[in-house]
């Protein structure tokens, strides 16, 4: 043992100054009083005292005697050298970005630093410290130094890294500084676990985190309840989840559910049925344990019904053969469940369009208006007599009783396959109507139905470039729409006529998020979860977007006119991401190690502080027990 | 000092107090105390045969009539009695701001009253070392209680006190009435020979013990060294904490009881007198209650 200040024994000097204010301080009060036998007989009646007792009066000298050699130990800074426990040092920091995975309000690469902290100080002085930062594929040598405090700035500098970096560098430069030093001790901070591990230590930071994921969230209603189901996973070991959903936004929870699961087996689970909640908008399932990675936690499913709400009108009379106004097309409309059509049929009496406007899709069943209106989409079914700017002619009713037997194309197009989605085309069921209207197409349009080569239902735009459709005959006299493969066109050509701004709400983190650019679109911008915000193309017919991040994505579409509508989508991390906890197969240093133990020195004096509080605060009890000694 | 001093009120009030008497009296005097001899009171006892050379004018003649023979009429004797104050005065009595000194003397002079206001003889000693001085003796009548009263003022309080030694070579009388000692009883000296004797005496004797209130309960607290005041060489060196007042309290309670235990055994009458205690409070309510006054 050394030290570092001897001139700091003076202090010692202290003890005699001590003593010397003790005697002064404690001299006894002389008094002469009438008589001392009562005094001297009451020695008689006092109690025998203990050994302790006996220096009792003392003990307090003692003691700041025993705090004055202290401090003067303090001062002159004792040092220990400590036989072979100093050296050399190597610390190599994963900076990949799953090190910035936060888990109990720390990142990975918090807990890393915490990590070699910790081994620093248990280190004695004498060693070396070597820190570098695998945050690319060429690990950057952060510093080196035999200075603790020195060594924990370094520590400090390493600022987060987001980077794809595989172990092939922090390997490559271990094995550097092994060969160069084989008496290093190399720790490696990651949050990876290896199989084979030769001549380095692995510390790794992911070891005690709890990591659960949530996916497939599925819904389904009945009546007016909605049931929510989705599969859960533990990825760190058997675990009981607690699990909430949340609708609308709403903070308050919908349904909880707790779910037993065990480490890496995927488990199915569905909340209670909420009441009222068919019609939700948004809904969020959310595991309420504590998650290592928390970004796989909750799922958000947004309704595509709610997106895809449209106003429609029917221009439309009681059929000739009593049938109620348009009955099959609304049945028809009724049937389809992917989007959400409200209707509202009026008659053709009635209609005129300055009393009928803002709808989405104006459909005109046996009835041609003067005037087409100058937004939204239009069908027309089995027209009556030419209209303007509609871009077709009517060339009049083919005779009643022509039975026809209409003919599906066999265009391909890419503008007409849509129209054909999950209609089988080599195979389609028939159509056959009694009669239709022959018609002339004045620009290009889509045909689907023919007969002898006359368009009988087509698509395309009208001269104000809504779309338009157009069915040539009578839907009361065709056996046509009890077929399937009617109703799923009937379906497309919804689709077509409102062409959705989004197809789908969930995504998985590296989908292409396709966005319709809709007629009348001025632009569409995209805010990722971070808050980046980007422009998109609105010259083609579909905007894409390459989705990077998890989360939610929010859509802005702006229209010509200024109106703008807010979409939202959930991104959610890749299942192959989810894992926490990664095994490679081995983190191996060749060579052979030695044994660079040296002599290191202790030079703490905490402990030296910790007696002296000690000490200092057993004297202020002696003091407190003197003074109710003699209350 | 609490409580009336001496003044004309009080010693009024003290001439409605009576001494009461244990012992038969044998004082050479008439006096105001029934004696169980025969003498000359109108206090009728008994009656006896006539014998040659009696006091023909004590004959029952009643009883000549009836018996035909000659009674001699019988009376209780009153006689005087002789009260014997004795007051220590060492320097522990009279040191500092204890009082016990005028507690003393007021008390002795209060006795002094009470005894010549019932015709008795008094006379009071003042004992310094192992010597009695007489401060005054056969006091008799107010007129000279007044006029010696100014002695008491003349007590020296010093020295050490030795109550046997005083008080075993005096002349204390026999049979004629009370011995008081007024005295702190702080000595190991022997003070039980002197009572033994003065009971061997027939004498009624009280003993009064004075503390000062400090002595009762002492406030001294921490490291103090205490000098004697009879004898410096005698001192106490501690650092008086709640171990020690307990002990003190003990050493107290013990030193009182010896010397009430002793009395007691003697069939003398013991009173524990704190300095700043009023005589009112001493007379009136002590020493009735002890049954030495009525």
């Amino acid at each position: 043992m050394s030290f570092l200040y001897p001139l700091g024994f003076l202090a010692l000097l202290g003890i005699p100054v001590l003593i010397i204010i003790y005697i002064i301080k404690n001299r006894y009060t002389e008094q002469v009083i009438s008589s001392t036998y009562l005094w001297t007989l009451s020695n008689k009646f006092l109690k025998r005292r203990t050994p302790i007792s006996m220096i009792a009066g003392i003990v307090s000298l003692i003691l700041q005697i025993i705090i004055v050699i202290a401090v003067a130990l303090a001062i002159a800074h004792p040092v220990f050298t400590v036989k072979n426990s100093a050296n050399d040092f190597c610390f190599i920091l994963d900076g990949s970005g799953s090190m910035n995975i936060t888990y109990n309000d720390k990142t990975r690469l918090e807990s890393g630093k915490e990590e070699i902290r910790k081994i620093i100080n248990g280190t004695l002085k004498g060693s070396t410290y070597t820190i570098l930062y695998a945050d690319s594929d060429s690990p950057e040598l952060v510093g080196t130094t035999s200075d603790k405090e020195q060594a924990f700035k370094y520590l400090d500098e390493i600022e987060p890294a987001y980077g794809n970096v595989s172990d092939t560098a922090a390997l490559k430069i271990a094995q550097e500084y092994f060969t160069e030093t084989p008496s290093v001790k190399i720790y490696y901070v990651t949050d990876v676990d290896y199989e084979h591990v030769e001549n380095v230590e692995i510390i790794n930071v992911a070891k005690n985190e709890q990591n659960f994921a949530v996916s497939d969230v599925k819904t389904a209603t009945s009546g007016k309840k909605l049931t929510v189901s989705a599969d859960v996973i533990s990825y760190s070991g058997n675990a009981e989840l607690s699990l909430g959903l949340y609708i609308d936004g709403s903070e308050a929870l919908a349904a909880t559910a707790t779910v037993q699961v065990k480490a890496g087996e995927k488990t199915s689970f569905a909340f209670q049925p909420v009441a009222d909640a068919s019609e939700y908008k948004e809904l969020k399932v959310s595991i309420l344990n504590d998650d290592g990675l928390a970004m796989d936690s909750s799922v958000i499913v947004y309704s595509v019904n709610a997106v895809n709400e449209h106003r429609v009108l029917i221009v439309s009379d009681p059929h000739e053969n009593g049938s109620e106004p348009a009955f099959f097309l609304t049945k028809m409309f009724d049937a389809i469940n992917t989007v959400k059509l409200n209707y509202t049929i009026v008659g053709s009496e009635e209609y005129s369009l300055e009393n009928y406007d803002n709808y989405e899709l104006y459909v005109y069943d046996g009835y041609t208006p003067a005037e087409l209106p100058s937004h939204g989409a239009t069908w027309f079914i089995n027209p009556t007599a030419n209209a303007p700017a509609t871009n077709f002619t009517y060339q009049g009713k083919m005779p009643s009783g022509t039975n026809a037997r209409l003919e599906w194309t066999t265009d391909t197009s890419s503008s007409i396959n849509p129209l054909f989605k999950e209609i089988d085309r080599g195979n389609p069921d028939e159509i056959y109507v009694e009669t239709y209207v022959k018609c002339g197409i004045t620009r290009d349009f889509d045909i689907i139905l023919t007969h002898q080569k006359n368009p009988v239902l087509f698509t395309g735009t009208n001269a104000y470039g809504n779309r338009e459709t157009v069915f040539a005959f009578d839907m009361n006299a065709t056996v046509g729409v009890l077929t399937g493969d009617f109703l799923t066109l009937i379906r497309n050509l919804i689709n077509y006529s409102f062409p959705s701004v989004l197809d789908e709400t969930s995504f998985i983190c590296g989908d292409i998020l396709d966005i319709n650019v809709l007629a009348g679109c001025d632009s569409i911008t995209v805010t990722s979860p971070s808050g980046n915000i980007k422009s998109l193309d609105t010259d083609a017919s579909v905007a894409s977007y390459t989705i990077t991040e998890v989360g939610v994505y929010k859509i802005v579409v702006k229209d010509v006119t200024g109106n703008s509508e807010e979409y939202s989508v959930f991104s959610a991390l890749p299942e192959e991401e989810r894992a926490t906890s990664v095994t490679a197969q081995s983190f191996e240093l060749t060579g052979e190690a030695k044994d660079g133990y040296r002599d290191g020195t202790y030079d703490d004096i905490l402990y030296l502080f910790i007696l002296i509080a000690v000490i200092a605060m057993a004297d202020w009890v002696v003091y407190c027990y003197e003074q109710y000694q003699l209350r | 000092m609490n409580g009336p001093a001496i003044n004309e009120e009080f010693l009024q009030q003290l001439e409605t107090l009576q001494t009461i008497v244990k012992n038969n009296v044998a004082g050479l005097f008439g006096g105001n105390h029934q004696s169980k001899t025969f003498g000359s009171s109108c206090e009728f006892a008994d009656y006896r045969d006539y014998i040659a050379g009696d006091d023909i004018t004590k004959i029952d003649w009643n009883a000549y009539a009836r018996f035909e023979k000659l009674y001699l009429k019988l009376y209780l004797d009153e006689r005087q009695l002789h009260t014997r104050i004795y007051i220590d005065a060492s320097r522990s009595m009279g040191y500092g701001k204890g009082g016990k000194d005028i507690q003393a003397i007021r008390t002795a002079a209060a006795l002094t009253y009470l005894s010549i206001n019932e015709m008795d003889k008094v006379s009071v000693y003042v004992i310094h070392g192992d010597k009695i001085e007489e401060l005054f003796t056969g006091l008799l009548g107010k007129d000279a209680y007044f006029a010696a009263i100014d002695k008491f003022n003349g007590i020296v309080f010093d020295g050490d006190c030795r109550i046997s030694d005083a008080i075993l070579p005096s002349t204390v009388g026999y049979g004629d009435g009370l011995s008081i000692i007024i005295s702190d009883f702080l000595t190991d000296n022997n003070f039980e020979d002197a009572i033994d004797y003065l009971a061997g005496k027939k004498r009624d004797i009280l003993c009064v013990q004075i503390l000062s209130a400090e002595e009762l309960n002492p406030t001294a607290r921490g490291k103090m060294h205490f000098f004697d005041s009879e004898a410096t060489s005698k001192y106490y060196r501690k650092n008086i904490n709640k171990d020690i007042l307990a002990a003190y309290k003990a050493a107290v309670e013990y030193s009182t009881g010896r010397v009430r235990d002793f009395c007691h055994s003697r069939e003398a009458d013991y009173m524990l007198v704190p300095a700043n205690e009023s005589l009112y409070k001493v007379f009136f309510d002590k020493l009735v209650g002890e049954g030495v006054l009525k």
